[in-house]
């Protein structure tokens, strides 16, 4: 390479180097997002007033929303187009965090269609439609000398979810369980949930569900055992009440693949029935029995009836209704001092 | 189960042609007459490579060339008298008689003076032995004086910045010591040391390595399609050899820089016994920080020593010890990240015995090395994350020589042990130990068919773990006719050992080291066809095309969620690509101009994706994938000034751009959401369709050499990042705080040699 070219060639690369230094090198990493709103909620047909949650869709992370949201948020019954203007409030978590909530005082009527309207000022829209489940009918076939019972679950047009038996149980620990200078001697009551959801059996007007209590106080006995509270100076397990309920909701309430797993579901569109933004907006309401199985029956299936607690929580009752003791080892130092 | 009977067949023919490969010139040996020995240098007694030591009677011509320890074996050679000779470009020529009687094996050891006329010349055809453009399949060997030609903020070079000047190899730039070859994950990369495994050899700042140049004797570099001697990794293979030390005198340097401060001292010790050590300390905090805008919070150094011991005239002996310390943080704290300091240290001992046994025509080494990773992640008195990782290594590796078959075999036995408390990041894995035992052989002959073609072809039987038996096979053929040459190589390649790091966070280089799970150990095949053209004595030019297929692969699963460390899931890869190459060398001007076109694409098999994406895959350019990466490298010689300049320019690394932030509530039931303060979400667009600003910047440097008298004097000044570019190297997507490379920062260095 002959010097001049040479020269020349340099001289190029620098006037090249000069220009890609003042070339663009910013990165605006966010998309134009049109959706204005994410919103969760349901309209709960058990309940007088309905609310939902909404979250303007913003360019820094986190959830608190300090300023008034640009929304006016109201819902029409499709069926009679009656249309109701929610109002907004406001509510601050312990981390501080301002969470925006839109309520309206109505009870939705079962079979109805509802459609929920987000709107900005600017005329953009966030809406979500949602029928209203049928009322469930609903009926537990049980006895008081078996531990195996039946739950039937007639009709269409729902979605059975978190469908459990709820054991209210509780652990009284012998009075040598505890220390000598224990002024009381605490129970811990610790009610375990023994999911039935997916198990059901198709029937020919809808689905039936089969329990059996003495299968469900292995689980309990276990969940108490993980928990320290049941060992071998304190054996005994108490059962106060069972509860035998689910959600009836509307058939879009259904997670892919039967589950609730945030990991899968935090993906914005995983589960939303939100029409221009995100999140969820369901319906349906909770249908649930309690009842408390006799003494021969409690004991039948494994429970121990030779407690100091009365089956119905009482409020006065400190020792009964106690928080759960975790595991003696971890019993802190305040609840230490509220016993001694 | 129904896999053993291919196991044995498979593996038979490899014994039997092993065993083939031993006897046959056993055999012939009782007729002939062989010659072998060590040819160094005779000022300071280094071994030297790529002598050429030829045997001649009348017309019959017997010859060999040296290999990086200096070694040459002619075999099969008829009795009688021979005129010796020894040449190497530099040196003067060795010459000298023998007599070889039948079954003679004779030791010969050569000391070349060197040539003292003529030494810029001298230099630049030495340096045509290697070479940034002479690559062969893949495989590329350095020298210092290649080093040095790369500008770096230090007097003396490292391996590393020669390293990121190549097409192909894409860093993460001036932060972070992430190396990426050909599409491959640093963790996929085989760092050897004078046979030492180092998991993490790059400091933090990216001119510096474990590999300073003035230590280093050679490196070859396999960018892929590397040979049987080398396995368990999926991507490319460095591997390092040190110098022995001055055999003669002794010898120091000491160098000061605003980023680093070195020392270095080397000499015999007894009798033939040499010794090299260097240690090397960063001064950024202390010094480059009162000038540079930016912080710099990074610490980090290396030790490095060896010694060399000839036992015997055939029997050499040396001991190598390297440790590495890095500490930093690479990013401003994320908002969920917290404090994000890293701090890992190497630390690594290893010995090799070096043998050319009197009666046979074979080199044998036996290699023994242990080295050790801590890597920890966090605040420093309470680290999130902690892993160690402890590899031992055994090989005895052989070479047989011959006039047209060399075959080379070994065996091996690795044992790697893995401690790790991750809190419960990366696949949940809270706390764990495992340890792993992969042992084999392998077998690799040559065939040299005399017409300018040599085929290898080889393969690696071993076992991994728990995971059972693979055989690897390896093929490498190269032919050269005048000015030309064409090679091709290729080989299916595993690694047991996966690396996981969370790639979607530049600033977390944090390698978590697991085991692949029991029948899903990452696989790769890497293809490459390469031609070379050297059209006169100052040009030479090469272009490769390479392929590589990998499948087991494990990344970071995707997340809304505001957090890096995560799940993994399953994936498959695949990379292609070509790299040119021109090199241009005359006395006083030096230039390389490489470009590297690269596709890396994964298609990523997370459950989840049926569900988010509407398909079983999830095709997408990972973050390190450069489609574009150009290199001009010029340097010369004027005025008693040694000026050199690089100029880099890449293609944007992709992204995953946000939508928008917003609250995520389960819906799980009848939720109260006025009672639920929910998680803060990210609104991803796809993953990986942004592309971040294209890279570019240039260094330069300046350096006077000058003696005085016992002492040789090098004053260097340059400067990094000439035209300030804002490069970014981080881009922390929940507050869209940026964290840039090295702004505009002029450096000066002195170094002192005696």
């Amino acid at each position: 390479m002959r010097p001049a070219s040479l020269r020349n060639t340099t001289f190029a690369l620098l006037i090249a180097a000069a220009l890609l230094a003042s070339c663009e090198s910013g990165v605006d990493p966010l998309v134009d997002e049109p959706r204005p709103f994410t919103v969760w909620g349901l309209l709960d047909a058990a309940s007088d007033t309905q609310r939902v949650r909404i979250f303007s869709i913003e360019e820094t992370s986190g959830v608190d929303r300090p300023d008034e949201p640009d929304a006016v948020v109201t819902s029409t019954e499709l069926e009679s187009g009656e249309t109701l203007t929610w109002r907004p409030y406001a509510v601050t978590y312990e981390s501080g965090a301002t969470g925006r909530l839109f309520e309206a005082a109505f009870r939705p009527v079962h079979g109805r269609r509802y459609r929920l309207d987000v709107t900005r000022s600017d005329g953009a829209v966030t809406s979500a439609t949602v029928k209203v489940p049928d009322k469930v009918d609903f009926s537990i076939e049980r006895t008081d000398t078996s531990p195996k019972i039946h739950v039937y679950v007639r009709g269409e047009g729902f979605n059975l979810l978190g469908v459990e038996m709820r054991y209210e149980a509780t652990n009284v620990p012998p009075a040598n369980a505890w220390p000598a200078e224990l002024k009381i001697h605490p129970a811990v009551f610790y009610p375990v949930e023994v999911s039935y959801q997916g198990t059901e059996e198709r029937t020919r007007d809808g689905v039936r569900y089969d329990i059996n209590m003495t299968d469900d106080f292995a689980i309990i006995e276990e969940e108490y055992k993980s928990k320290c509270l049941v060992t071998e100076g304190n054996p005994d397990i108490a059962l106060r009440r069972v509860e035998f309920h689910f959600v009836a909701a509307n058939e879009a309430w259904n997670p892919p693949g039967g589950v609730f797993d945030p990991e899968v579901l935090i993906e914005p569109g995983a589960l939303s029935n939100i029409e221009n933004g995100y999140g969820f907006l369901g319906a349906g309401m909770v249908v649930a029995e309690r009842w408390t199985p006799p003494k021969n029956l409690r004991d039948f299936i494994g429970f121990s009836s030779q407690q100091g607690c009365p089956l119905v929580p009482s409020a006065g009752n400190l020792a009964c209704t106690s928080p759960p003791v975790p595991c003696l080892d971890d019993v802190t130092n305040d609840l230490w001092d509220l016993y001694f | 189960m129904t896999a053993r009977p291919t196991r044995s067949v498979c593996f038979l023919p490899g014994v039997v042609a092993v065993l083939l490969s031993i006897a046959a010139p056993l055999a012939h040996a009782q007729e002939t007459a062989a010659v072998r020995g060590f040819v160094t240098a005779e000022d300071d007694g280094q071994p030297l490579q790529g002598v050429h030591v030829v045997l001649t009677q009348g017309e019959a011509i017997f010859g060999g060339v040296t290999d990086p320890d200096g070694i040459y074996l002619i075999s099969r050679v008829p009795a009688g008298r021979y005129a010796l000779r020894a040449s190497f470009i530099g040196f003067e020529t060795f010459s000298d008689t023998l007599d070889l009687a039948a079954g003679d094996s004779r030791h010969f050891d050569i000391a070349l003076g060197a040539r003292q006329a003529a030494m810029d010349e001298v230099v630049v055809e030495a340096e045509r032995e290697t070479g940034a453009a002479r690559i062969t399949a893949g495989q590329q060997r350095v020298l210092p004086q290649d080093i040095e030609l790369i500008p770096s903020p230090s007097v003396s070079g490292d391996l590393v910045n020669y390293l990121a000047a190549q097409p192909g190899v894409v860093s993460m730039g001036d932060r972070g010591g992430q190396v990426f070859v050909r599409g491959g994950e640093p963790a996929q990369n085989l760092t050897l040391l004078d046979g030492m495994y180092i998991l993490q050899p790059f400091h933090l700042l990216g001119f510096y390595s474990a590999f300073p140049s003035d230590v280093i004797s050679n490196a070859d570099i396999y960018a892929g399609g590397f040979g049987a001697e080398f396995s368990g990794r999926l991507s490319s293979v460095i591997d390092v050899q040190t110098r022995n030390g001055n055999k003669r005198r002794y010898e120091a340097g000491l160098a000061l820089t605003p980023f680093v401060n070195s020392a270095r001292l080397e000499g015999p010790l007894v009798g033939n016994i040499s010794f090299l050590g260097s240690a090397r300390i960063s001064t950024l905090e202390e010094v480059a920080s009162l000038y540079v805008a930016d912080d710099l919070p990074y610490r980090f150094g290396d030790l490095f020593g060896k010694v060399h011991v000839p036992i015997a005239r055939n029997h050499q002996t040396s001991v190598s010890s390297v440790h590495t310390f890095d500490r930093g943080v690479l990013a401003e704290p994320t908002l969920f990240g917290g404090n994000n300091e890293i701090r890992w240290t190497n630390t690594a001992l290893g010995a090799r015995h070096l043998v050319l046994p009197r009666s046979l025509p074979i080199r044998g080494e036996a290699l023994f090395s242990w080295s050790r990773l801590q890597a920890e992640y966090g605040p420093r008195d309470e680290p999130t994350s902690l892993t160690d990782v402890e590899n031992y290594n055994l090989e005895v590796n052989f070479n047989n020589y011959g006039q047209r078959l060399e075959t080379r075999w070994g065996f091996f036995v690795r044992n790697v042990e893995l401690t790790a408390d991750l809190g419960g990041a990366y696949q949940n894995i809270v706390e764990n130990f495992i340890r792993s035992t992969n042992a084999g052989g392998w077998a690799e002959p040559e065939f040299d068919f005399g017409n300018g073609l040599r085929v290898r072809v080889g393969a690696v039987a071993q076992f991994f773990g728990n995971s059972g038996f693979f055989l690897e096979p390896r093929v490498r053929g190269v032919f050269e006719r005048g000015r030309h040459q064409w090679s091709v190589a290729g080989g299916m390649y595993r690694q047991n050992i996966l690396g996981v790091s969370d790639r979607r966070d530049a600033a977390s280089i944090f390698t978590a080291y697991a085991e692949a799970p029991t029948g899903e150990i990452p696989t790769a095949l890497h293809g490459i066809a390469g031609y070379r053209i050297s059209p006169s004595a100052s040009l030479e030019l090469s272009v490769e095309a390479f392929y590589k297929d990998i499948r087991n692969l494990f990344i970071a699963e995707w997340t809304s969620f505001p957090r890096f460390t995560t799940r993994l899931q399953p994936a498959s890869g695949e990379v292609m690509g070509m790299d040119l190459r021109v090199e241009f060398r005359r006395p006083n001007f030096y230039a390389f101009f490489n470009y590297g076109y690269s596709s890396t694409r994964y298609d990523a098999m997370q459950e989840s994706l049926p569900v988010w994406f509407g398909a079983d895959r999830l095709s997408f350019r990972p973050p390190h994938d450069r489609r574009h990466q150009l290199n001009l490298i010029v340097s010369g010689s004027a005025y008693g000034f040694d000026l050199s300049a690089r100029w880099n320019i890449g293609s944007g690394l992709p992204y995953t751009r946000v939508r928008g932030f917003d609250g995520f509530i389960l819906m799980d039931g009848v939720v109260d959401v006025e009672g639920v303060e929910g998680f803060p979400r990210v609104i991803y667009d796809r993953p990986y369709e942004g592309i971040l600003p294209v890279y570019h910047r240039l260094d330069a440097t300046i350096e006077r050499k000058m003696s005085l008298g016992a002492a040789d004097l090098a004053i260097q000044a340059g400067v990094i990042n000439v035209y300030n570019r804002a490069n970014l190297f981080a881009l922390d997507l929940f507050t869209l705080r940026r964290t840039d490379q090295l702004p505009f920062v002029p450096t000066i260095g002195v170094e002192i040699e005696f």
